[in-house]
């Protein structure tokens, strides 16, 4: 996805993390696994969450952060709503709520939103991920393209 | 019985490090350090591999700068294979470091440092960060977030991702640009041309309103190195070394990158993991210097393109000689963020822009090879030697905040000196100390070549070493 694209997503799909820190890697294997099954620049993934992507939240129709959990059983997986909330910005990253509210406060629209989490078994260097958490990929995969078919968006144009 | 701050770790700033401040008997500021305290070494790490590896491995030291140690390490390649690359290829790895430039640039003073200036270095903490300055002035957060957006993305057009790219290669890169590609990055020259040109006039606006800032944050006489075209214009791709002083005098001239080992040693500190470089010539630690965009933008005779070169003339009228207020690495941030526009349109509008021929092959011919550019943050210096069957056998890296090292901690102890009074730290006294440092936009993942986040720690301490007040952020 381009961030510079003028073309708005109807849903959007963001994994994130480290892939050189094993478990990390979660939410770049999920989102690989759902492109291809939803339309051209509906997915991204990339390493850390930074002030950039509030723009194309804010022309989504729906978004879907998918990340790695540090707590929980390896391998569980969590999808649940989320809503805009005053981020904590570090130096150059900030928090899926924080992103929402500056899509919000900053370009006009603060899209409906889920999280989806995998817990980690570690966060060690490593390009694999562990058994449990990548025999969790394709659960969490079949959990967004429910939830992307209830929410009957993925081809729906956002919002004026 | 004196007494020491710590602040640890130092926020918006892009690594891990600590200040420590020692008060005399009397409270008065007697002593303060910046010490970085992650370790990588990547130096070592290194050797053994193949050179041609060396682009893609130390692109990894950094996750913000990695286009910079693309365009050094390609550099030093090159050198080691003794070849001279096509044109094309030397004119898009130019676009690529101006678009590195840009974004970073857009990162340190919008992200990072735009929050004092707006909300103020005595604001309310929980506040001060880009939320507070989208919420104060949403225009212009806006146009930080667009301005680094857009550098990212000319560097994804360029070379596929805009997080460590491997499209830099030894011998030049390994895809010509497309004609789709180049418009693309060419229809936004004049939306970031006028983002760049507002926040300039707002920034010239604003400044003066940090009177104190600008007198105590850095500001002291001191040497300036950067790279320079033939002519004396600004260069961050090529170019020669020049050396000057604080009254503006050129010191060395016309140094070719390759010789920067005469000129410069590095000293090493017991409490930090940041390598101390110095001016040989004054030696250490008298020969302190400083890098990056105010460095650059003292030791130039012009910048070389035309909308930057007027706002240099205005930015040249604040002091007869050198500025030497570090406050002012944010004034010249943002001038060179308007030449690395200028200069992206310029070099893309080049008829062989679109050439195929845009890289040369070769086996290593050379046992030793240098790769010099300059960085957002100020010099980067790559420095190989191999063994016949081109395998690593020694690495140095010569990194921007490197050489900033001294300055950073003389600036860090007269910031200190003015605004810290009595054992206790208070929250505008730490920013003013962590601000000074932002300033200069630290990279410490570059300079230790270390792995991980950055956070800061202040420590007060007695002169016997009692912990009288630790602030932690991060």
């Amino acid at each position: 996805m381009s961030y510079l694209n003028d073309q708005p997503a109807g849903i959007l799909v963001l994994g994130y993390g480290n892939p050189l820190c094993t478990d990390d890697a979660v939410g770049w294997h999920v989102v690989e696994a759902l492109e291809g099954r939803l339309p051209d620049g509906s997915t991204a993934t990339f390493h850390q969450l930074t002030p950039e992507w509030a723009e194309p939240i804010s022309a989504a129709r729906h978004v879907i952060f998918v990340d790695a959990a540090v707590d929980g059983v390896p391998g569980e997986v969590h999808c649940f709503p989320i809503a805009a909330a005053a981020g904590r910005p570090g130096s150059h990253e900030t928090t899926p709520d924080g992103l929402l509210s500056m899509a919000g406060d900053l370009f006009g629209r603060c899209p409906p939103a889920h999280m989806v989490t995998i817990a980690g078994d570690s966060f060690e260097i490593s390009e694999s991920l562990t058994p449990a958490v990548a025999a969790a990929v394709p659960l969490a995969v079949a959990q967004i393209y429910e939830l992307i078919e209830q929410l009957n968006i993925a081809e729906t144009p956002p919002m004026a | 019985m004196n007494k020491t701050i710590t602040i640890d770790p130092v926020t918006r700033i892009e690594g891990h490090s600590k200040i420590t401040i020692h008060l005399d008997d009397t409270g008065r500021v007697d002593s303060a350090r910046f010490h970085v305290t992650q370790f990588r070494g990547f130096e070592k790490l290194v050797e053994g591999r193949p050179f041609h590896e060396m682009p893609s491995l130390t692109a990894r030291i950094c996750g913000i700068c990695p286009v910079s140690h693309l365009i050094a390490s390609a550099k030093a390649c090159d050198a080691l294979m003794a070849v001279k690359i096509p044109e094309t290829a030397a004119k898009l790895r130019q676009v690529l470091n101006l678009s590195q430039i840009l974004q970073s640039h857009a990162l340190s003073f919008f992200h990072l440092s735009s929050p004092d200036l707006v909300l103020g270095m005595d604001s309310d903490p929980a506040k001060r960060n880009i939320f507070g300055v989208a919420a104060e002035m949403p225009d212009l957060a806006k146009d930080g977030i667009w301005l680094r957006q857009y550098g990212q993305e000319t560097i994804a057009l360029l070379a596929g991702k805009r997080i460590h790219p491997a499209w830099v290669v030894p011998g030049g890169v390994s895809a010509p640009l497309t004609e789709d590609r180049r418009d693309a990055i060419l229809a936004k020259i004049p939306e970031a041309t006028k983002r760049v040109r507002r926040t300039l006039d707002w920034y010239k606006e604003v400044f003066g309103q940090f009177d104190a800032e600008i007198r105590t944050f850095a500001n002291f006489p001191s040497l300036f190195m950067g790279l320079v075209t033939d002519n004396g214009e600004l260069e961050m791709y090529d170019g020669k070394l020049r050396f000057i002083d604080a009254t503006g005098r050129i010191v060395a001239d016309k140094i070719e990158p390759e010789k920067f080992g005469d000129y410069i040693e590095e000293a090493v500190e017991p409490d930090s993991y940041l390598k101390s470089p110095y001016y040989k010539a004054l030696g250490y630690p008298d020969g302190i210097y400083r890098v990056g965009p105010l460095a650059r933008l003292n030791l130039i005779d012009r910048v070389g393109t035309p909308l930057a070169d007027e706002e240099w003339s205005e930015f040249r009228m604040l002091e007869r000689g050198a500025s030497l207020s570090s406050f002012q690495y944010h004034y010249a941030r943002l001038i060179e963020m308007l030449f690395c526009v200028e200069k992206i349109e310029k070099l893309l509008n080049s008829p062989d822009i679109l050439s195929d021929h845009v890289r040369a092959k070769a086996d290593p011919n050379s046992l030793e090879g240098i790769g010099v550019s300059e960085a957002p943050r100020g010099t980067l210096m790559h420095h190989y030697k191999i063994d016949r069957q081109g395998m690593m056998v020694w690495a140095n890296l010569i990194i921007a905040t490197g050489h900033n090292n001294l300055a950073m901690n003389k600036g860090v102890y007269q910031v200190a000196r003015y605004f810290i009074h009595g054992e206790k730290i208070q929250e505008g006294m730490l920013n003013r100390v962590e601000a000074v440092i932002r300033t200069f936009d630290p990279c410490l993942s570059c300079s230790t070549h270390a792995f991980g986040q950055m956070p800061l720690r202040v420590e007060l301490r007695s002169p016997d070493g009692e912990l009288l007040d630790e602030v932690h952020q991060g």
